[in-house]
């Protein structure tokens, strides 16, 4: 059973948040191989200053977006939220001073703000919310995660409105350690970012995209997984012909998941817009359902009649998904 | 509800497996001693499994070549324990999950790798960076257990493991997955040891859950996992019924829980309301119980506020393992199924005084025959994140 | 006296992160905790006493203990009168 993007916010390295500059300007490029976030004004996205002294950027970039989202739902009845590596600013500083003084003038506030869950708890906290609550952190398949027990709660019955969210942040340490592990060979960048979504059971207006499906794999070699894309289209009734738009996001660009890539009018490489980080795949369902409800790719191009996007992301050949999107 | 926990596996300070366990909470012993494994200067007690690295691995027949965490050592032990319990097969035709929770994840590793990073000029060994995040725990379990039909971690501090619980039951309601391996892990290290010190609530001495002396928690490390599986699908017993569970969130500061324990009470009404229970319906509560002020009090006031003079029988099983943060919530639902299983609750056996206020004595001796059919099991963390799970006999 | 107390408030800025609040802001004897005043809680407790460590050599073992210490700015440096080496 499908549920509906009722509400959605995105603070990406593209000019996203409340804001149609990427549908109608050019695109945000890499500088020093890193796609930096634009991020909100705080003061006016998180207006109490007493919230945000304690917030890293992670937590402000997320809390902003959920809140956004958030905004005006007729009640949030769980919060999920999804990170790879969650707070690394504050592990870092913590972990600094363990090391540097030596298990000594320890800092409370980044140990406190170094868990996964902070962003889903201040959530919580600032909107008095007191349902389901949980954080997924696992490599490429924390958002997705995040999206399948959202879309499982629905069904149930259990929440009408899901605020479902995931974000992760740049670090200059992450992004030195990924260097030497050898990321950022095949033109790869770094990217960060917050991206909100308010999932529902029904539609709140007309054009609403459905989130449709949603499935992780694990260490499936290309072989097999287009065997895996297969699965995933018959059990949703569909042809490969009958999907528009691919999103892709993929380090392996010969890879055609299974003949995909060359049935569909339009194959986007989304990580050029917000890089590469675990919860990428956020992102590209941010942008596949923009590109749906206005007909139209980001650099303009109008697409007539699309109704289906496939987000498809490979996260360090481990961690693959698909998410299927329909309007 | 239709789910049945059909085998378990558990590491902790209290043994290396479930008999140990077992052993040591009919016994009273206490797994928190003085540290022997982890290096720290904060002198306080922990609950430290009693293993090294290396002896994990060769108990484990991991291969010398094969780098991991403790974490992952530690989740390995208790996962193939509880697996090979169960009797399910991967190789078979069942589709079978993981799902793992953490808090501390690799970070024993990044320590190693952070310190030569800094300290001598990135000279950092990637190779135990890698390790450093949630997700590589649950994925070394899965491969070394040959998992591959569903993966994935929660994260929400000190209910991590209790959470994966609740996702596991929806993931086989729906008939995504036939069995799943759930679970949590999360190994000492100086980390944590240096975090909850910088909160000032790490006891020197054993700690003194529900008890007015109560002067702050005892960290420990562990791994439990369950076999859950739908009832329909097993053919003859299963442990016990997976009954009810509620996630709630207190929503009232980072790391306190609320002085009237509205998140707890929320989350164990939650829990009942699924079981289709009422409150008398419970024989024993697994409480959280860490041994600080405050969650002590707020779980202590949240349980009079739904049981009202009839709170019933209830322990605290951290002095025996201590804190294990992303892992409690898993350790003590084994825990509590032992508790069903061989009807008998596990004592605080070192309490002594009520909390003013509260008037709620533990249970304090090893009861036997203990009547049990409703075991209930909390587990709270930072961030409000509260949760109760209930298992029922068959 | 006068230069401790400017020093206590612009340390108290910086490492709670106070922002937009200026020394002039704080009040010497205005309480720090609660709603009235700076509206302080208890990481933030935490995070004095690291301050009397870090920038005074003080160590305070129980966070019970600070309570009096921790009521003003004025209070906190009495305390750092009486007790620096």
């Amino acid at each position: 059973m499908a549920c509906f993007i009722t509400n959605k916010i995105s603070v990406s390295p593209q000019q996203t948040f409340l804001s149609d500059s990427f549908f109608s300007g050019s695109a945000n490029v890499a500088e020093e191989r890193k796609l930096r976030a634009v991020e909100p004004n705080y003061k006016e996205t998180i207006a109490e200053a007493g919230l945000r002294r304690r917030m890293s950027r992670i937590v402000k970039m997320g809390v902003s977006a959920g809140l956004a989202c958030a905004n005006g739902a007729d009640g949030v009845d769980a919060i999920i939220t999804a990170t790879g590596l969650g707070c690394l600013a504050d592990t870092e500083k913590f972990l600094d001073s363990v090391v540097r003084n030596d298990e000594s003038l320890l800092n409370p506030t980044a140990f406190i703000q170094s868990t996964f869950n902070t962003i889903g708890a201040q959530i919580a906290l600032i909107l008095k919310n007191s349902s389901y609550n949980v954080t997924y952190a696992h490599r490429g398949f924390s958002f997705e995660s995040a999206l399948l027990d959202a879309m499982l709660r629905i069904e149930d019955g259990d929440a009408r409105n899901v605020l479902v969210g995931a974000m992760d942040e740049i670090t200059d340490l992450s992004f030195a350690v990924m260097e030497r592990l050898g990321f950022w060979r095949n033109g790869a960048v770094m990217g960060e970012g917050a991206n909100f979504f308010l999932l529902s059971g029904s539609k709140s207006s007309a054009d609403d995209v459905a989130l449709v499906d949603v499935a992780t794999f694990m260490n499936r070699k290309e072989e097999a997984f287009d065997k895996c894309v297969q699965g995933f289209l018959s059990r949703n009734n569909l042809e490969i012909s009958q999907i528009d738009v691919l999103l892709y996001g993929s380090s392996d660009k010969s890879y055609c998941l299974g003949g995909v890539c060359s049935a569909v009018s339009e194959a986007v490489d989304y990580k050029k817009y917000c890089g590469e980080f675990p919860t990428a795949s956020s992102f590209a369902v941010w942008l596949g359902a923009e590109v749906l409800k206005r007909g139209a790719l980001p650099c303009g191009k109008t697409l007539d009649g699309a109704k289906r996007v496939l987000v498809y992301t490979d996260y360090q050949s481990v961690n693959r998904s698909l998410i299927l999107l329909e309007i | 509800m239709g789910t049945v926990v059909t085998g378990i596996g558990v590491v902790s300070a209290a043994g290396l497996n479930v008999d140990e366990n077992l052993r040591s909470l009919r016994c009273c012993r206490s797994g928190v001693a003085k540290a022997r494994i982890l290096q720290t200067r904060h002198d306080v007690p922990l609950g430290e499994v009693a293993l090294s690295n290396d002896e994990l691995r060769s108990l484990l027949g991991v291969p010398e070549k094969e780098r991991f965490s403790r974490a992952s050592l530690l989740g390995l032990l208790a996962a193939r324990e509880a697996l090979r319990d169960s009797g399910v097969s991967v190789d078979g035709g069942a589709r079978v999950g993981l799902v793992s929770a953490t808090s501390a994840g690799g970070m024993d590793r990044s320590e190693f790798f952070y310190k030569d990073e800094v300290t001598k000029c990135n000279s950092g060994r990637l190779r135990d960076v890698v390790l450093h995040d949630c997700g590589d725990s649950s994925e070394t379990v899965a491969r070394f257990l040959g998992i591959s039909d569903f993966v994935t971690t929660i994260s929400t501090a000190c209910s991590s493991s209790a959470n994966a619980v609740i996702l596991a039951d929806r993931l086989l309601r729906h008939n995504k997955l036939d069995a799943v391996l759930v679970g949590g892990i999360d190994p000492l290290c100086k980390f944590t040891v240096n975090g909850f010190s910088s909160l000032m609530i790490l006891d020197r001495e054993l700690c003194r859950p529900f008890d007015q002396s109560r002067a702050g928690l005892n960290l420990g490390e562990g791994a439990a996992f369950l076999v859950l599986q739908r009832k329909e699908d097993v053919e003859s017993g299963g442990y016990c019924r997976l009954s009810g569970f509620a996630n709630a969130n207190d929503a009232y500061h980072q790391t306190a829980i609320s002085h009237d324990g509205i998140g707890p009470f929320l989350a164990m009404e939650g829990a009942l309301k699924s079981a289709g229970l009422h409150p008398s319906d419970i024989d024993y509560v697994n409480v959280h119980g860490t041994g600080t002020e405050n969650n002590d009090w707020s779980e202590g006031f949240a349980m009079k506020r739904l049981f009202g003079d009839c709170v019933p029988m209830f322990s605290s099983t951290k002095v025996y393992t201590g804190h294990t943060l992303g892992a409690c919530g898993a350790i003590e639902a084994v825990y509590s199924v032992l508790s069903l299983v061989n009807d008998m609750v596990f004592p605080t056996f070192n309490f002594k005084n009520a909390i003013e206020g509260l008037e709620l004595e533990p249970v304090v001796a090893l009861r036997e025959n203990a009547g049990l059919k409703n075991v209930m099991s909390n587990s709270f963390g930072f961030g409000g994140n509260v949760s109760s799970l209930i298992f029922s006999k068959m | 006296m006068e230069n401790l107390i400017n020093d206590l408030k612009a340390q108290l800025i910086e490492e709670l992160n106070l922002e937009d609040v200026t020394v002039e802001d704080i009040d010497t004897e205005a309480p720090l905790f609660g709603d009235e005043g700076l509206g302080l809680d208890s990481i933030d407790a935490l995070e004095i006493i690291l301050l009397l460590e870090k920038y005074y050599g003080l160590k305070i073992e129980n966070p019970k203990s600070g309570k009096d210490i921790f009521f003003s700015v004025k209070t906190l440096a009495d305390y750092i009168t009486a007790n620096r080496k």
